[in-house]
C-alpha cells in the first residue's frame, strides 16, 4: 500500500510538472499513455496516421488545459474523453453521424443458445472494421473504453436508447460476422 | 454481460497496436511548436512522380528483364559526361555516408523498415531509369529523373538521421531530468 501510494505521488508530480510546462515531464506522461490512447483513437478512425495525429493533438490539448483540471487524479479518464471527442468529431467531419446510425439490417434476434464463440484477437478486428461506423464506434467505446450508456449518449449527442440499440445491433452483426 | 463480451474485456491488451516508428518524436517535436513532416508522404509523392514518368515511357517488363540481365544495356549516370559522373560520386557517397550512420545510431533494424523498403522501392526505380537512358542516352527528362531519384534518397536518409539525433538528444534529456 506504502508503494501505491509513493507510486501515485510521483505520478501527481509528474503532471504538477506538465502543468509548469516541463517537457521532460510532458514526454514521461506521453510515453506513459500513448498506446491506450492512440488505440483508442484508432478503433474510432480506422486510419493509423490519423489515429496518431488525434492521438498527440488531444496531449498537446490536454497539456494545454491542464490548469483547468481540478483533480488530477481524473487525468487519463479526462485525457481518454479528450480523445474520443477529438476522433468521433475527425470522423464526423467525413460522414454525418445520421448516416452512421445504421438501419437494421442485420436485426434478426440472436438465439437463446449463444454458443461461446471461439474467435483470434485478429478477426474479432477484422470484423470490427467490416461493421458499418455507426456500430463500430458504440461498439468500440462500450466494449473497449468501458463507457456505458450515458456517457456514450453525450458523447456521440444522441439518446441512450440509441445507443443501446445501436449496440445491440452492432454486437449481434459482430458475431454473425465471426461466425461466418 | 454474456460470455463473448467478457472475452473481449479480459483480452484488452491482445487488441492494442503500437503507432508507427517515431512516433514520440513527432510528438517531441510538435510539442516545441514545429511544424511536422510526415517523411513518407512526400518521399512516396516523390517517388509516384518518377513512376509516373516511367510508366509514360512505356517501359515493356521483357524488355526491361532482357536488358538487365545484359549489364551493357543499362547506362550509368556517369557514363553521360564528366559533369554527371561527378554529380552521380556525390550522390553515392553521400548516400553510403548516411546508410553507415544511420545504422551505427541504431543498432535495432525496425525502426527502419520503412526507411528500407522506400529506399528499395527508389533504388529499383534508378534500376529502370539506366535501363531507359541506355535506349535513350542523353534524355534530358531520364537524366533529371536519375538525379531526382538520388535526390529523395538522400534526403530520405539525412531526415531520418536527424530524427534519430534528435530523439536520442530528447532521450537523454528526459533521463536526467526524471
Amino acid at each position: 500500500m506504502e508503494q501505491n501510494n509513493n507510486v501515485l505521488d510521483m505520478h501527481l508530480e509528474l503532471l504538477k510538472r506538465c502543468r509548469k510546462g516541463d517537457r521532460g515531464a510532458q514526454m514521461q506522461v506521453y510515453h506513459r499513455y500513448y498506446k491506450a490512447m492512440y488505440n483508442t483513437a484508432l478503433r474510432i478512425v480506422k486510419d493509423t496516421f490519423e489515429a496518431e495525429d488525434l492521438m498527440q493533438e488531444s496531449f498537446l490539448t490536454a497539456f494545454d488545459q491542464l490548469e483547468n483540471l481540478l483533480d488530477l487524479n481524473t487525468f487519463s479518464s479526462w485525457l481518454k474523453r479528450i480523445v474520443v471527442n477529438k476522433s468521433v468529431n475527425a470522423l464526423k467531419q467525413r460522414t454525418s453521424y445520421e448516416s452512421m446510425l445504421n438501419r437494421a439490417e442485420f436485426d434478426e434476434p440472436m438465439g437463446e443458445n449463444e454458443y461461446e464463440i471461439p474467435f483470434t484477437v485478429e478477426q474479432v478486428k477484422t470484423a470490427m472494421n467490416k461493421l458499418p461506423d455507426g456500430y463500430r464506434i458504440v461498439l468500440s467505446l462500450y466494449l473497449f473504453e468501458g463507457y456505458d450508456h450515458e456517457e456514450i449518449a453525450q458523447i456521440l449527442s444522441i439518446s441512450s436508447g440509441t445507443s443501446r440499440s445501436q449496440y445491440n445491433r452492432g454486437r449481434n452483426q459482430l458475431k454473425q460476422l465471426l461466425m461466418s | 454481460m454474456d460470455e463473448f463480451e467478457k472475452n473481449i474485456r479480459e483480452n484488452l491488451a491482445d487488441f492494442e497496436a503500437e503507432p508507427s516508428a517515431n512516433h514520440e518524436l513527432r510528438f517531441a517535436e510538435k510539442l516545441n511548436g514545429n511544424k511536422v513532416e510526415k517523411p513518407w508522404r512526400w518521399a512516396a509523392l516523390a517517388a509516384a512522380c518518377i513512376a509516373a514518368f516511367i510508366t509514360v515511357l512505356n517501359l515493356n517488363q521483357e524488355e526491361i528483364t532482357a536488358q538487365e540481365s545484359n549489364p551493357k544495356s543499362m547506362m550509368k549516370l556517369s557514363e553521360v559526361s564528366p559533369e554527371m559522373a561527378e554529380v552521380e560520386a556525390f550522390y553515392t557517397e553521400e548516400i553510403l555516408t548516411s546508410e553507415v550512420q544511420v545504422k551505427s545510431l541504431t543498432g535495432d533494424a525496425s525502426s527502419g523498415k520503412m526507411l528500407q523498403a522506400q529506399l528499395q522501392f527508389l533504388g529499383d526505380q534508378y534500376k529502370l531509369l539506366e535501363t531507359e537512358l541506355a535506349l535513350n542516352p542523353g534524355d534530358e527528362r531520364i537524366i533529371k529523373n536519375m538525379i531526382e531519384n538520388y535526390r529523395t534518397r538522400l534526403k530520405l536518409l539525412e531526415k531520418h538521421l536527424s530524427m534519430i539525433q534528435k530523439y536520442q538528444q530528447l532521450k537523454s534529456t528526459v533521463n536526467e531530468s526524471a
